[in-house]
């Protein structure tokens, strides 16, 4: 048995400015493959305008989160369990590890899939699955700073991707995106709330802010991080709705591979193999972040070995994996996950801070 | 140690998978679907059959089958290695089959990840296996169609066209496809022109000697490429397109549309069937020029109308422009149109002689 | 920064899975704790032929004097120390002192004493026959090679000296570089046995002392006995003894010892080996040859680019030759599918056994190559190359694009400037093939992201490896993949922690000429 840990040793903290990689990185994961179908899906042309109402959201939920983190002083774990006591505070935390581990799920899953309907259709998702968990483990072992290494390698690295793009402008044209605002204010809405899955993976900012050195420091780079990813984003949708008329789009699952088949350069052609290639790196830190932080929550909470909680989160996810065999029962998985998510952080966190402040935060400031 | 014993044992325990060696699959590099008998299709697919000495036999296979994506299992049943598709290049159809419909045949080529986006898709009045069984060239006739059409696009008369920008076309409200129209020429394969779809359906066809015309329509810039003028039925000017940008500008369009297509485009004298060249002379030309481009674009577009296709995609202009924009509205009003074609040809340079 | 040490944690951890612990099993002791006893001592050194005891003076107290002559250069016996005895009255061991003119001599009864210095080349003085106090001398044969070229780090400008087997001289080739009076060297043996002089170099007021500590501490608790050389010493305090990369520089230039030292890091010599280790360091400086500093900073830095993209071809090219050909055939354009299918035609072998063949080929070219004498070799490389690469080609065994890529691999490895860490690329481009061949560019990539791992998770001396990749300094990054003009390079390393962290007042060194003044 374990004590609830509040302080962290400054030799495993990392750098405030670090906090933009943390948060950019795991937004950016699957979902920058194939968000563009299920957005135009709802709102067309206009789904830029709900991409740019997702992240205007997605700003404010981090200030929320750094108000949370401000008075509660410590990460998710330990607020709950001051704010709500030992039992109701450890079912909410419950709640949220279920959470973190359903990020990883969801995203190693849907890469996998990826990588079965495009590249291997026969690949064995049993040892495929495995080799990246024990890959993860490898390098959530590590410990918070190797996590972080990852996520800044994540972002660094592939970002040679980008200039993938500019070979998809040959065919686009920008007139699709007129005109604007021909969708209904429920439509843009509801497209920026299948939007803000994307971004989701950002409230693991609750677990790790304890592991920021100067965490203050770090609020303008959190933000930072969010624009970085919620421009990458816009860019893409802006490149997408170009690129495609709108009902070529919705025919395809993930309309970034398909936009990469037509770059060709000298050396190669078919960009999209290297694309999903590239992208077994950059889902790396959203599935060890999120795992990472699930772990960090469950040695928190039921005080045992964070060790032994992530290998008990990779046998589950492993077991998942195995479960999850169609893409319709990934997708409705997709579905559920998004739906719940988004009332997580967007009901829960608002009600959280309220509760925070009234429980600690006033006390305080008196 | 540990990474070592690791990979070893998922080595042994999980094998490979199903592996797509080079050498060792048939690439197809063209298909061809013709009507067979009893409602069938005949496929044809084309494969290169590289020599030691790097010149290229082209083979050619044919099956017939109900279901086009049926062909690949029944091509590799009858070869020694498998078909793959992921080197596809160009996709042929008769137009007697295209008359049931292309995207019954191409539908596929969207779900299948392996074909590319640049391949080729088109069309031809001959008989497609025909025409891909000759040897044209040292390359197999895939690779043979498709450098034909890629060099005719970037420095000819074919407008931009390929599978990506079908499907685009096929999909997109107010805008119709079209696909090129190929022929064989003795020897050879010879772009006769464009086939002009309805919905799926060739509806009518654009003649090789129009195509300047019908590119710098379709394509808001365009680049290199021939026209030869007549003037005053006695000389004759070859001339060659440095640059155009062509405009459409819609007006009134909620009860009577109307469109003025502006088109500007800076030319260069090639040949000229006289000897002496003065700027009264050049000014001759290009009002020759203007008006024979004139003169044809009236004519295609009025072809357009009385199909009611919309190969430029005013349509889509359309609606970028207004809220109400409805499809089947437009398509009501399009073949009543009134078109307006101002054209501004310019001659920038006429040679490095006098 | 620190980084967690946990440096073996996880491989204790498989192991106890999958193996019975075994019992540490203390090495019985040798004799080398020593009897109080004179008397015993020279009865143990008597065993030996080469131990020689000689009597100079009978009389009414003996004069002996014992040393091992294989130790003991006898020019400076004869000439120095026997005629005076001889000369001069010598009743006691004081008097040897008195009488012998070298400031090298001592007197003591301690018996561990003398028998490390008899053993490290002594010679003892014993007056009266059972006197416990003797005086020793020092009388050391100096055999060693002479200072030359430096042939793995050869540069073609700068200085030409390379280490020697001894420390004296090597710590005389840095400290004529370095004359101040911060220059530290703390010597301590290291080894049962072999009794090996290590010496740590530092420079008091610039290296940080927790480096010099933790090198101290790692030096002091190496348990292994014989110490032959530095790389033993090397594998020993690795901080990840279980990684394929080398966690510690090891140079043979003297220059580039004393040029790290002023940047703030610390060193170490052995007795006995050539070379000097250098500590802490980064993957990057891996592949920064010293010669760069003395190459203009835009030539430098372009062969240093040239060298970062020799090592990702030559990891990277065959793998992804594998994959490419294995699973990725839509990867290759139109126009280069001829030439591969007409090379791989005749070709029985799937792309992985190829590359296997011709990587295989290689390795054992560079293996013969390495173990014969070096004229030898470079035939055998050269004729090697040719005769078996051609061979295999015509016998239809390997298809002569791969036989470009893996002879342009094997050449890109050879440009790493540090020779431990070209080791290290020879060897994991085998698992990148692997993988390559099991899951395609996928198997590559997933394979890149373990190294990635294991490199973000390596430290040298408690500092991360990966710096200033990882954690991201930018300021470091004046000396990684470019070197920028020395005016740029006012400040230590961040990676040191150095306590001075500036080299010099930059605004100084960059104070512009005013046109024509």
């Amino acid at each position: 048995m374990k004590e609830l840990q509040r302080q962290v040793s400054d030799r495993y903290k990392v750098s405030p400015y670090l906090v933009l990689f943390l948060i950019s990185s795991i937004q950016i994961g699957v979902g920058v493959l194939g968000f563009q179908s299920n957005v135009v899906n709802i709102a067309g042309n206009d789904s830029w305008i709900a991409v740019i109402l997702a992240g205007l959201l997605i700003h404010i939920l981090i200030w929320i989160i750094y108000k949370i983190l401000k008075y509660g002083n410590g990460d998710l774990i330990t607020i709950h369990y001051d704010v709500f006591g030992k039992w109701l505070g450890g079912v909410f935390s419950f709640v949220w590890i279920l959470y973190f581990i359903g990020i990883g799920v969801v995203v190693l899953r849907t890469f996998l899939q990826v990588v079965q309907v495009w590249m291997f259709s026969d690949i064995n998702m049993f040892w495929v699955t495995s080799v990246y968990l024990i890959l993860i483990y490898y390098l959530v072992s590590g410990g918070f700073r190797v996590v972080t290494g990852v996520a800044f390698l994540g972002i660094v690295i592939p970002s040679y991707l980008i200039l993938s793009l500019i070979y998809t402008l040959e065919y686009t044209n920008f007139n699709h995106l007129l005109p604007v605002w021909n969708h209904s204010y429920r439509d843009i809405l509801s497209a920026s709330q299948t939007m803000t899955f994307s971004f989701i993976g950002f409230s693991a900012l609750l677990i790790f802010y304890p592991y920021i050195k100067e965490p203050e420091k770090s609020k303008v780079w959190g933000h930072a991080g969010n624009l970085y990813s919620f421009i990458l984003y816009l860019i893409i949708i802006l490149i997408t709705i170009a690129y495609f008329t709108e009902g070529h789009l919705v025919r395809h699952y993930w309309p970034t591979l398909t936009m990469w088949k037509t770059v060709e350069m000298p050396f190669v052609e078919r960009f999209e193999y290297i694309g999903i290639s590239s992208w077994g790196l950059i889902i790396l830190p959203n599935v060890c972040l999120a795992f990472w932080a699930a772990s960090r929550g469950i040695r928190q909470l039921f005080r045992f070995s964070q060790r032994k909680g992530l290998i008990l989160i990779l046998l589950l996810t492993l077991g998942a994996n195995m479960f999850i065999s169609s893409h319709d029962q990934l997708v409705t998985f997709n579905e559920y996950f998004s739906q719940i998510g988004f009332y997580l952080i967007t009901c829960y966190l608002p009600f959280l801070l309220l509760m925070t402040y009234f429980r600690i935060g006033r006390k305080k400031k008196s | 140690m540990k990474k070592a014993l690791l990979i070893l044992i998922i080595v042994l325990l999980s094998g490979c998978i199903d592996q797509r060696i080079l050498d060792e699959v048939r690439l197809t590099t063209a298909v061809g679907y013709d009507p067979g008998e009893n409602d069938q299709i005949k496929v044809t697919a084309v494969s290169p059959f590289f020599q030691a000495d790097k010149s290229t036999i082209n083979e050619t296979f044919t099956v017939l089958t109900p279901l086009s994506k049926d062909a690949k299992h029944k091509f590799s049943m009858s070869n020694s290695k498998p078909f793959v598709s992921g080197k596809i290049e160009a996709i042929i159809i008769n137009e007697e089959l295209a008359d049931n419909g292309v995207l019954t045949i191409v539908d596929g080529m969207i779900r299948d990840p392996s074909i590319g986006s640049r391949a080729y898709i088109a069309t031809t009045k001959d008989e497609v296996s025909k025409l891909l069984q000759g040897q044209y060239s040292s390359q197999d006739n895939g690779m043979f169609i498709s450098d034909t059409l890629d060099h005719n696009i970037i420095s000819g008369s074919l407008p931009r066209t390929n599978l990506h920008l079908f499907f685009n076309d096929y999909y997109a409200k107010g805008k119709d496809p079209f696909i090129p129209d190929l022929s064989q020429d003795k020897n050879s394969i010879k772009i006769s022109g464009v086939a002009l779809l309805k919905e799926d359906q060739i509806v009518g066809h654009v003649n090789q000697d129009q195509l300047f015309t019908f590119k710098t329509l379709v394509q808001k810039k365009t680049e290199n490429d021939t026209f030869l003028v007549d003037i005053n039925d006695e000389d004759q000017a070859l001339l060659f397109k440095i640059s155009s940008h062509t405009d459409y500008d819609i007006q009134n369009l909620n009860n009577n549309p109307e469109v003025k297509v502006k088109v500007k485009m800076n030319l260069t004298i090639r040949e000229y069937s006289e000897s002496e060249l003065n700027e009264k002379k050049i000014i001759e030309i290009e009002t020759a020029a203007e008006e024979k481009f004139k003169e044809q674009a009236t004519n295609l577009i009025q072809q357009f109308q009385e199909l009611n296709v919309d190969p430029i995609g005013i349509g889509q202009m359309a609606s970028a422009k207004s809220r109400q924009w409805n499809k089947e509205q437009w398509y009501d009003q399009y073949p009543d149109i009134n078109f307006q074609i101002e054209t501004n040809f310019k001659i920038t340079e006429t040679g490095v002689a006098e | 920064m620190n980084y967690e040490l946990n440096r073996s944690g996880d491989i204790m951890n498989f192991k106890k899975w999958f193996f019975k612990h075994h019992k540490e099993q203390n090495p019985k002791n040798n004799k080398a704790e020593v009897d109080d006893n004179l008397f015993d001592l020279l009865k143990q050194l008597r065993g030996s032929n080469d131990f020689k005891e000689v009597v100079i003076k009978d009389g009414i107290k003996k004069v002996k004097l014992f040393y091992f002559h294989s130790l003991v250069d006898r020019k400076i016996l004869h000439r120095d120390i026997i005629p005076y005895i001889k000369k001069e009255q010598v009743n006691s061991v004081e008097d040897v002192r008195e009488v012998v003119p070298s400031e090298n001599i001592e007197t003591t009864s301690d018996v561990n004493k003398i028998q490390n210095q008899i053993l490290s080349g002594s010679c003892m003085v014993q007056v009266g026959e059972n006197s416990q106090s003797v005086a020793l001398m020092r009388a050391k044969i100096n055999k060693n090679r002479n200072v030359s070229i430096p042939e793995v780090e050869f540069s073609v400008v700068g200085p030409k000296e390379a280490f020697v087997e001894s420390l004296d001289t090597n710590l005389n080739l840095i400290r004529k570089r370095l004359p101040i009076p911060e220059l530290r060297i703390e010597e301590m043996t290291v080894g049962k046995i072999t009794k090996s002089k290590v010496a740590i170099l530092s420079i008091e007021g610039i290296t940080n002392e927790e480096n010099v500590n933790t090198l101290r501490e790692r030096l002091q608790s190496i348990e292994v006995d014989s110490i032959i050389d530095s790389s033993y010493i090397v594998q020993l305090i690795s901080d990840n003894q279980n990684s394929p990369f080398p966690q510690l520089i090891d140079t043979e230039r003297p220059d580039r010892v004393a040029a790290i030292l002023t940047e703030g890091k610390v060193a170490f010599l052995v007795d006995g080996a050539p070379h000097a280790i250098i500590a802490p360091t980064t993957l990057v400086e891996f592949f920064s040859a010293f010669e760069d500093y003395f190459l203009n900073w835009i030539t430098a830095s372009f062969f240093r680019l040239v060298r970062l993209f020799g090592v990702f071809f030559s990891i990277l090219v065959t793998p992804l030759y594998v994959a490419v050909l294995t699973y990725h055939y839509e990867l290759i354009p139109k126009d280069l599918l001829g030439i591969l299918v007409t090379s791989r035609r005749e070709i029985p072998l799937p792309p992985i056994l190829e590359a296997i063949f011709l990587e295989l080929a290689i390795e054992l070219l560079r293996e013969a190559g390495a173990r014969l004498p070096t004229k030898v070799g470079q035939t055998i490389g050269i004729v090697g190359g040719i005769v078996i690469g051609t061979a295999s080609v015509e016998a239809g065994l390997t298809s002569n694009v791969l036989l470009i890529f893996v002879a342009l691999a094997a050449l890109a490895s050879f440009t790493t400037p540090v020779y431990q860490i070209g080791n290290t690329i020879r060897l994991i481009r085998f698992p990148f093939l692997f993988s390559a061949h099991l899951w395609g560019l996928l198997g590559v990539s997933i394979c890149f992201c373990f190294f990635m791992g294991h490199l973000l998770r390596l430290t040298s001396l408690g500092r991360p490896f990966l710096e200033p990749i990882y954690p991201p300094r930018v300021k470091d990054f004046k000396d990684a993949f470019i070197r920028l003009p020395w005016t740029f390079q006012s400040q230590r390393p961040v990676e040191v922690q150095a306590q001075d962290t500036m080299r010099f007042n930059k605004k100084k060194a960059k104070e512009k000429k005013e046109i024509d003044e």
